[in-house]
């Protein structure tokens, strides 16, 4: 009977563990320059970091749709070798290698030396190599810089490994707000709110989010900090205040404000103060803004032409202009791209919300999907893919990115916790 | 044998306690209105119906009757459009049925409004059905 009693009161602790701990799984595939990653020289046995970063490495190339990682089951050369006198290019220009990365690690206390080096294999020579001191727990770190120093010597731009989004995933009836790398790696819940979390941006740094939450029984704009988890209100009258994001340089914030049937673009100080109120009473409905990278636009939809449409205008309301043209009556949730050229958003076709790009001044718009609900589109930190939410099976949304061009459409999560409304960090952690 | 007793009631208390996902929270669960009637919209619209009017009107005697009660006026949607959008039509929806009430006479102070978009369907399913279901305007009696 005592027996019993344990069992149940552990199962108990599990189920609450279970509740805000969902577990997400990440799936990818890949193509173009053809890289490896051999195991790690490893200076001290009994460790796995050697056969760890290697895993990591090929996640995160495969993501960019530039790289195809050669399946390790058809590496030739002994695994984990130590001895660099002898490692042999033929060994990987005969499997198609062109990019090689090979390094040591050492652990050393409590944290790791690991070095990493690029060769070229067409022309057998070391690129360069870069030394590492992380803890455990930072491993990752060490491979994210390196891997986008290794992007940049091939296509030219840095990488952005370690770049971060913010999501909502459900917790059982309620909606919070959750992180996690770009690789699906370190997810951790950030809200605990027991209503709904949603509609979070990142700010310009490391810690600032904006998203909306219904933790005081009303959807109010709050400000998070993704680093200790503290909250600050940032707007808590009845109005229903969703869109939040930050302006590029001073402390205020962009959103969209439902008092009545209009409702209306405006901006607020941290203290919900508002500073500007666009087309006020015009009676339409204005919804969604996004500014461009130097603060000196606004795009935003609007029903004010009959159906939802996409509009830029200055941040003083005027030169108002239609930018979606794509033959839909609806259209909505732009963002304006972080190198400022392009702006994304999403349109009614193709029998559910598909994802276009265009030119800032709506010319050249290109159709990204053209099957299922793609929504809440968020630009990466160098402007060359998308995050957003998509349902690949019929009913449960999950995240997936995908290249501006149309490219390179890989599944994020798994869509245990119907993952919807993400956001891309501005910068690269 | 005391011992399993004081188990007994710690499993209880724990279980009295627990949070995992049960009541306690900040959004209602989503049920239909019985004292109060639930009003529907068409697609993408909050304009009124004349089944909407006919049912304010039975809601506002019922408010009328009642002085002690507020009420929140919730407004849904449907699973089609996108999340934010339909967050705004959700207000817009309960909006309108709280103006109609207040010009029918209801004090306004007795009704605040909230809108939950596609967030709280009343009905799971992905048809005609269901979706008309949840483009309501539920009045949850404080």
């Amino acid at each position: 009977m005592r027996n019993l009693l344990v069992i149940l009161l552990c199962l108990l602790l599990n189920i609450n563990y279970l509740y805000s701990q969902t577990r997400f799984e990440v799936s990818g595939a890949g193509r173009s320059y053809p890289i490896a990653i051999a195991e790690l020289c490893q200076l001290n046995p009994s460790d796995s970091v050697a056969k760890e970063v290697p895993k990591i490495f090929a996640k995160n190339f495969d993501l960019t749709g530039y790289f195809n990682v050669i399946n390790p089951s058809s590496y030739i050369e002994t695994p984990g070798k130590c001895d660099d006198e002898s490692f042999a290019y033929s060994d990987w220009s005969s499997i198609g290698v062109e990019g090689l990365i090979k390094g040591k690690v050492q652990s050393s206390g409590s944290k790791y030396k690991i070095k990493l080096f690029l060769h070229d294999v067409g022309i057998e020579k070391e690129i360069f190599g870069k030394e590492y001191t992380v803890d455990k727990q930072n491993i990752n770190k060490a491979v994210y810089s390196f891997g986008n120093d290794v992007v940049k010597h091939f296509t030219g731009t840095p990488g952005i490994f370690g770049s971060k989004i913010v999501f909502s995933g459900k917790v059982g009836r309620f909606k919070e707000l959750y992180m996690m790398n770009l690789d699906g790696s370190k997810l951790k819940q950030l809200t605990s709110d027991r209503g709904l979390a949603i509609s979070a941006s990142w700010g310009y740094n490391k810690k600032d989010i904006v998203y909306t939450s219904y933790k005081n029984r009303n959807p109010d704009l709050f400000l998070l900090n993704a680093s200790n988890l503290g909250t600050k209100s940032i707007t808590n009258g009845s109005a229903l205040d969703i869109g939040g994001k930050f302006h590029p340089s001073t402390n205020q914030f962009l959103l969209s404000q439902t008092t009545g049937k209009d409702s209306d673009i405006v901006t607020v100080n941290s203290s919900g103060k508002i500073i500007s109120s666009f087309n006020k009473g015009n009676g339409a409905i204005d919804v969604s803004p996004d500014y461009s990278p130097d603060g000196s636009s606004i795009v935003f939809c609007s029903n004010r032409g009959g159906g939802p449409q996409i509009y830029t205008m200055d941040t003083y309301g005027s030169n108002v202009k239609r930018v979606s043209y794509t033959n839909s009556n609806y259209c909505t949730s732009p963002v304006w791209s972080t190198t400022g050229n392009k702006l994304a958003f999403v349109c009614r076709a193709n029998g559910g919300f598909q994802l276009f790009v265009t030119n800032t001044d709506g010319s050249e718009p290109l159709q990204l999907t053209n099957s299922g609900q793609n929504e809440d589109p968020s630009w990466s930190p160098d402007g060359k893919y998308l995050v957003f939410s998509k349902n690949f099976s019929s009913s449960n949304n999950s995240l997936a990115i995908i290249r501006a061009d149309g490219q390179n459409l890989k599944r994020l999560t798994k869509g245990s916790s119907g993952e919807s409304d993400p956001s891309w960090s501005k910068i690269v952690f | 044998m005391k011992i399993k007793n004081y188990l007994l009631v710690g499993l209880l208390v724990l279980l009295g306690a627990c949070t995992c996902g049960t009541k306690a929270g900040n959004i209602p669960y989503p049920t239909e209105g019985t004292v109060l009637k639930d009003i529907n919209y068409s697609y993408d619209s909050f304009a009124l119906d004349s089944e909407a009017t006919a049912r304010l009107q039975s809601n506002y005697q019922w408010l009328k009757a009642n002085p002690g009660s507020n009420v929140v006026v919730e407004g849904h949607c449907d699973e089609r459009g996108t999340n934010e959008y339909n967050l705004v039509l959700g207000a817009n929806r309960a909006k309108a049925a709280y103006e109609y009430l207040k010009s029918l006479g209801m004090d306004a102070n007795r009704a605040s409004t909230i809108s939950y978009g596609e967030e709280l369907p009343l009905d799971p399913g992905h048809n005609e059905a269901a979706w008309y279901k949840n483009r309501r305007v539920h009045f949850d009696v404080q």
